[in-house]
């Protein structure tokens, strides 16, 4: 149900109401960051166009909302990346279906998940449909990141644009969750930056907090080379999308560096950690901190691209290390 | 009848329609009514200027009951049909989907037949620039000599991808940017025959925001009409895109100026609470930046500013100056790039204005282009030396050992300084007023190193300078370890090049470690030969390295 939605107001507003006056657009790009709720939504939505009972929103109790929930419904599609990107074939398959008849819903609903993956032929080919998609069908794109779209395929969609939620809202979700008065809610809530999902992950993963703590140590200590490779072997273990949360704690930490540097200790999202960060604010000038930033992200983007997480990791611990002793010299 | 969205119900259906486009209307109309109809055109433009929507009315016109007309009917059968894309003889055909040459063989397997009804067979293909080489070529000789009834209409965003054989042989129309006035008229005409109740300053701001695309503007209101409740306003479009209004853009402007960064952090926390879209933000404070530019070199139009905004521009502008303001624009298209692939937008926003806070003092040339200032100071000093080796060939000589002479060796050092006192009266002068030169800079230097490197800057600033002569300073450190990440080749080259930049000639420095604190020099002298230590050092040097245990075999 909508209602199971955190967050995320104005586009349940627009889609409720689009569903009321059956003004329903046939191309949709739903965008914001990731754990925020967007898939959600757009099954959500899926239901309620197909529900059997309610009108204006899913009961999630009738076959058809059984049948989506499941992902088995004929005529609610999901499409995602193969291999990395979408392929011509996908949408080719797509535009065929789309021509058949209704198998038993009122609307046929294609969702496509991570749609910056679009190949550039495969991008192409979906504009025709996105315009003049057939009666009865909807496409929902789903991206983090609308920029990462062609301008073709975003001036055919009805943006929706999903928010991360304020800390006060993840505060409440965590609190829910955890015992009453646990001294983990605050912090928990922080790291979370407006991610539902990452909040409802974070409390679930009790080891979290433990490995931040070493992970944060081990940033200010000055360790030599066994040890940075040590630390990275024992990371290439995890899984990616642990491994960017580690990014992110990383990142946080010089962010609060560069913050605390300018005075904003009220801001800073390592909050237990104010004496530490003060130790270490000296050390840093903006310059620095920015090429660190630099770094973390490129070693995000490595391991996006599928480089060996093991050199990856050995690399940004040598770079933020080199950031401590050397400038890159221009001259060479 | 299932609901279409304003774009698609709003299309145009005869050429008086198309907005903005009167170049192509015009000439168009005048080779119908002149019969002189070309057998392939090509639309090309930008996104939503009317390119599909002009091969709709063109394929209308030609085959229509009454035609070739330059007012199709709309009400014969062939223009229905065309209406509701189920022409036989009109096909629209996605170039995207059907990219290959087995569709273009297809296509000229079909184009021998004539057409079943109208005068002309069309074909329109859309996002022509997707189609492969081989089905480009394979259309080559179709489309110089076609059959009489054969019209083809290409249109596509990407007109450069597009071979020169196929661009030669059809007649290219270029669809030129729809400019917001036109797009508030027609907006407002669909406004009113729909009974959509809204104001004109939301219907402006829509026009703006469509960016020249009449569908951009068309979707932009669809989507108002769902998310207000009753009266279009101007905060509902500002909901929905997430604009960031002028008065925060000023106030961030504002608090720039007052060097706080920390007000801007707290005002872009609120905003992205408020949901307002980070790259909006990105996107109209450089435009508001852009302004400022151009009310700082005098210019008074082309501003994007109601007449009290200038005036706010104006104030603001005088403030900086232009070297800070162009400073910033390329801050933030940095941001901007890094937004696109960013999973902290927030986080990189938070750095754009600690970085927008400082830097305040800066020089244009030195910032901006680090290297290049490097290469000039360079040229400078070469030609210093020329001047001072044409007239003083000796000096010349004795500076050459300079190059790699470094501290601790303390005798070398001595020796140079011999040398150089006995050296030519001019050139003790001419080091002399260095030396006070120095001696002034020094605090600057010192900042700007800080700049560079913040370890650097305060250990420099705790050392007491001593003594400054021929181009030799002399500092006094509180500890030892101070002088051995001062004198650390990469950090000395660091500092050396600093100085550089400040005095245009080389300046060298040496470190005394204060009485008492020195200890772990007995260390490396009590190791049992200097010579085996100084190979140590050198070692350490080429790579880079540090002791981390020593030991020796026998």
């Amino acid at each position: 149900m909508f209602n199971d939605i955190k967050g995320q107001a104005q586009a349940i507003r627009i889609l409720q109401k689009e569903i009321a006056t059956s003004s329903i657009s046939g191309a949709y790009l739903f965008t914001g960051p990731a754990g925020v709720g967007k898939t959600l939504t757009a099954l959500t939505f899926a239901k309620a166009l197909n529900c059997k009972k309610e009108k204006m929103d899913s009961c999630d109790e009738c076959s058809s909302c059984q049948k989506i929930e499941h992902r088995n419904h004929p005529d609610v599609r999901i499409i995602a990346p193969e291999n990395d990107s979408i392929k011509i074939e996908q949408i080719r398959n797509l535009k065929r279906e789309s021509s058949y008849k209704l198998y038993e819903g009122r609307k046929k609903v294609w969702i496509i998940e991570q749609a910056d993956k679009f190949g550039l032929a495969a991008a192409n080919s979906i504009l025709k449909i996105l315009e003049e998609p057939p009666p009865q069908t909807v496409l929902i794109l789903i991206s983090q990141i609308k920029e990462g779209l062609l301008p073709t395929i975003l001036s055919r969609c009805e943006v929706i644009r999903f928010f991360p939620l304020p800390l006060q809202e993840i505060e409440k979700i965590i609190a829910q969750q955890l015992p009453q008065g646990s001294n983990k809610i605050h912090i928990l809530a922080k790291l979370a930056r407006g991610r539902v999902e990452e909040a409802l992950h974070l409390i679930k993963e009790e080891n979290t907090l433990k490995i931040r703590e070493e992970l944060l140590n081990a940033l200010r200590r000055n360790m030599n080379l066994e040890e940075m490779f040590k630390l990275a072997a024992q990371w290439a273990n995890y899984k990616g999308k642990e491994l960017q949360r580690f990014l992110d704690m990383i990142l946080f930490w010089f962010r609060d560096i560069l913050i605390l540097g300018q005075g904003g200790k009220e801001w800073l999202i390592n909050y237990d950690k104010v004496e530490e960060l003060a130790r270490e604010k000296d050390k840093y000038s903006t310059e620095e901190i920015k090429r660190i930033m630099e770094t973390i992200e490129k070693a995000r983007y490595y391991l996006k691209s599928n480089v060996s997480q093991k050199l990856v990791l050995e690399s940004l611990w040598l770079n933020l290390k080199e950031e401590n002793l050397r400038k890159p010299n221009l001259t060479g | 009848m299932a609901y279409q969205v304003l774009s698609r119900k709003w299309r145009p259906q005869l050429f008086e329609e198309i907005v903005g486009q009167d170049h192509i209307v015009r000439t168009l109309k005048n080779a119908i009514s002149l019969e002189r109809i070309a057998h392939a055109y090509l639309f090309t433009g930008m996104r939503g200027t009317g390119k599909t929507s002009t091969a709709r009315i063109l394929a209308k016109a030609l085959n229509c009951k009454n035609g070739p007309t330059i007012s199709p009917c709309n009400q014969c059968d062939n223009c229905q049909e065309i209406v509701r894309s189920e022409s036989l003889d009109v096909l629209e055909i996605d170039g995207a989907s059907n990219r290959g040459i087995d569709e273009i063989r297809e296509l000229r397997e079909k184009a021998r037949f004539s057409p079943a009804k109208a005068r002309f067979k069309i074909y329109i293909i859309d996002e022509v620039h997707m189609l492969t080489n081989p089905a480009f070529n394979a259309l080559l000789k179709i489309l110089e000599e076609p059959p009489p009834y054969i019209i083809f209409i290409f249109a596509t965003t990407d007109p450069h991808k597009l071979l020169p054989t196929i661009i030669s042989r059809c007649q290219r129309f270029d669809f030129r940017k729809i400019p917001t006035p036109k797009i508030l008229t027609r907006l407002q005409q669909i406004v009113e025959k729909e009974k959509i109740s809204t104001n004109k300053e939301a219907l402006t701001l829509i026009a703006e925001e469509a960016e020249n695309s009449m569908r951009d503007g068309e979707k932009i209101l669809d989507q108002t009409v769902s998310y207000a409740e009753g009266e279009i306003t101007e905060k509902d479009v500002v909901d929905i895109l997430g604009i960031v209004e002028k008065r925060y853009i000023f106030q961030l402007t504002q608090n720039i100026l007052e060097k706080n960064p920390l007000a801007n952090i707290e005002l872009i926390d609120q905003l992205l609470e408020e949901g307002r879209d980070p790259n909006w933000l990105i996107r109209g404070w450089r435009k508001w930046f852009r302004d400022l530019v151009i009310l700082k070199m005098g210019g008074n139009s082309f501003l994007f500013l109601s007449p009290s905004e200038k005036k706010e521009a104006e104030k603001q502008s005088s403030l900086f100056t232009l070297a800070q303001l162009v400073h910033f624009m390329d801050l933030l298209s940095q941001t901007r790039q890094k937004l696109a692939f960013s999973s902290q937008p927030q986080i990189d926003l938070e750095l754009l204005l600690v970085e927008l806070s400082s830097d305040f003092d800066i020089d244009t040339s030195n910032s901006r282009e680090p290297e290049l200032m490097k290469i000039y100071q360079k040229i400078l000093k070469l030609e210093q030396r020329l001047s001072l080796k044409s007239s003083l060939p000796e000096t010349e000589k004795k500076e050459k050992p300079e190059v790699k002479t470094y501290l601790t060796k303390e005798e070398k050092e001595k020796e140079r300084t011999l040398k150089e006192t006995k050296a030519v009266k001019q050139e003790v002068e001419e080091k002399e007023s260095n030396d006070n030169e120095f001696f002034e800079k020094w605090p600057l230097i010192v900042k700007e190193i800080g700049k560079k490197k913040k370890t650097l800057g305060t250990w420099l600033q705790k050392a007491t300078l001593l003594k400054v002569e021929k181009n030799l300073a002399t500092l006094s450190l509180k500890n030892g370890f101070h002088q051995e990440t001062l004198t650390r080749n990469s950090n000395l080259y660091l500092i050396e090049e600093t100085i550089k930049e400040f005095l245009s000639y080389p300046f060298h420095l040496k470190y005394i470690v204060e009485k008492g604190k020195q200890k772990d020099k007995p260390k490396k002298t009590s190791s049992s030969s200097s010579e085996w230590s100084e190979l140590i050092t050198k070692a350490m040097d080429i790579f880079e390295g540090e002791i981390v245990e020593g030991k020796t075999r026998r």
